[in-house]
């Protein structure tokens, strides 16, 4: 009987095809089963194969509630229908005020929070959780100080993988007019490090609220304050822990609205003014090894009869656009022009949708889910 | 199924299971096998091919996989016969847990990465649909857990049991 045994590689290669709830559930079955599930080559392996594959897509959206209290949910990510919603005082510890979704790598969420007592902001550090919404393991981070007593003082995070170390990075940009300072923070080490790459000071760097993170880089876009000039990208790659700047096409009469990443490329998000509506523009960033050229994706013409706001370009073309004043959110097709609504109960607008595949991936450790 | 070839010589290879039956089959089918393949490159036909690792009623099973998936001696493979070949794949796994596993480990000793696909993605279906007790049980898996190491584990991945 015991001669029906599959080899190792063999269940290797059959157990990371598998969904996270299996996989979670299989790590009772015996003890080589519980070490292979809990590998680090094997989380690696599942995490390529899945993303590649992308079969269990998910989504995150970051809304607020009609109270106006902040609300974090999980989606199916092909029907935007509610799968749960995040209990983020769990999750943060504390009461919060604003969620932002740093980024998506992985199947690991970096969320960004200010948080509340009493009513109260409490000021003075910035606390950030990484947190698997697959295995519904979350790790807060060493709180990192931000002088908000010193006036003009900024920061900007990003969130990915480094795959020469293995190791999960946020990174913090902190700056003011005349200086900036950066900190990385390694899940590995689990503490905060200053590093001298730094962007130019002159650089004022905007997150977009479109999570930009795309082949080992985070981006962000920027403009430099000592010169008139156009906005510009700033990468940070995460494991050689430098930035660069990347120039954008030049922009004619439109308004930048942001950065974001579409189908494997740097999407750029442009507004074009009309007297009473607006459209957009979408240029993809194609980038070899010789030069970087843009591509123009779609535009996305004025839809009436409301002002919307862009919350997601999806991978199948679609927008999901929300209504800043009166609430909801709708999926938009762009060449169809056609629009289906989105309503979910006790949710008045929404800020953030972000995409992602569920994986195994531990935060405490491996195998660890204390 | 195989076609009459023009030649009436095709060459033929013999194969012995680990119980001694002996299967005489087309040298062009066999090498479906990589591992076969070798065999017959390194000099093994003329003699009898052993396959130690498989029984007689698996490697009969094996050798129907051969036959319907030899190369074609008129060329390209077809559409319709790709998809012949598939609807035949599928009904050629729809077999009891045991005899699958025979069939995976035979796949992956033999190597035959078609039916090594095959069986794998089957097995994963399988995975996919069944319980934890469930699955020790198609699998053979003895529990080593001690009931308070796989409570204090269970208690921590509930959500994984929902």
């Amino acid at each position: 009987m015991s001669s029906r045994e599959l080899p190792e590689d063999l269940l290797t290669e059959i157990l990371s095809k598998l969904p996270v709830k299996c996989l979670g559930r299989f790590k009772c079955v015996s003890k080589s089963w519980y070490a292979l599930i809990t590998n680090p080559n094997f989380i690696t392996k599942h995490v390529t194969w899945a993303n590649s594959h992308n079969p269990h897509r998910m989504a995150i959206l970051s809304h607020w509630n009609a109270c106006g209290n902040p609300r974090v949910s999980t989606l199916f990510n092909e029907t935007l229908q509610l799968s749960g919603d995040v209990d983020l005082l769990q999750l943060f510890q504390h009461q919060v005020g604003e969620v932002v979704v740093v980024g998506a790598c992985n199947g690991i969420i970096c969320l960004s929070a200010t948080l509340r007592e009493d009513g109260k902001w409490i000021s003075g550090y910035e606390h950030l959780v990484l947190w698997n919404p697959a295995t519904r393991e979350s790790k807060m981070l060493p709180p990192i100080h931000r002088p908000w007593d010193l006036p003009g003082y900024f920061s900007n995070f990003g969130f990915g993988f480094d795959s020469k170390t293995n190791d999960y990075k946020v990174v913090r940009i902190l700056h003011d007019n005349s200086q900036s300072e950066v900190a990385v923070y390694s899940l590995s080490a689990d503490s905060w490090r200053a590093i001298d790459s730094t962007p130019h000071p002159s650089y004022s760097i905007n997150s977009s609220s479109f999570p930009s993170y795309l082949n080992g880089a985070f981006y962000w876009w920027a403009f430099d304050m000592g010169e008139i000039s156009q906005p510009f990208l700033v990468s940070f790659d995460m494991s050689n822990e430098v930035f660069q700047k990347v120039l954008l096409l030049p922009l004619e009469a439109s308004l930048f609205e942001g950065i974001a990443v579409v189908n494997d490329s740097v999407a750029l998000i442009l507004r074009c003014e009309g007297e009473l509506d607006y459209s957009f523009d979408i240029w993809a960033l194609n980038e070899s090894c010789v030069e970087r050229t843009w591509t123009k994706l779609l535009t996305i013409e004025p839809i009436p009869p409301y002002r919307w706001d862009l919350i997601q370009l999806r991978e199948d073309g679609s927008v999901l656009l929300s209504d800043p004043n009166v609430g909801g959110f709708a999926l938009y097709g762009p060449r169809t022009q056609q629009m289906r609504d989105l309503r979910i109960n006790d949710s008045r607008s929404c800020s953030q949708l972000i995409s992602y595949t569920e994986s195994i991936v531990f935060l405490n450790g491996s195998g660890g889910c204390a | 199924m195989s076609s009459t070839l023009c030649c009436s010589f095709a060459k033929n290879v013999t194969l012995r299971s680990s119980d001694g039956q002996t299967f005489e089959v087309e040298e062009a089918a066999a090498q479906v096998s990589q591992t076969i393949k070798r065999m017959i490159e390194d000099g093994c036909t003329g003699s009898v091919i052993p396959v130690p690792n498989l029984t007689g009623p698996v490697l009969a099973l094996v050798i129907e996989y051969f036959k319907k998936h030899s190369p074609p001696s008129d060329g390209c493979p077809t559409a319709l016969l790709e998809m012949e070949i598939k609807d035949w794949d599928a009904k050629f796994v729809a077999v009891d847990n045991d005899t699958l596993l025979d069939l995976t480990l035979a796949a992956h000793y033999l190597e035959i990465q078609g039916l090594l696909d095959l069986t794998c993605h089957r097995v994963a279906d399988i995975l996919n649909d069944n319980s934890v007790e469930k699955i020790r049980e198609i699998f053979h898996i003895k529990n080593d857990f001690t009931p308070e190491e796989e409570a204090e584990e269970r208690s921590k991945i509930q959500w994984a049991f929902e």
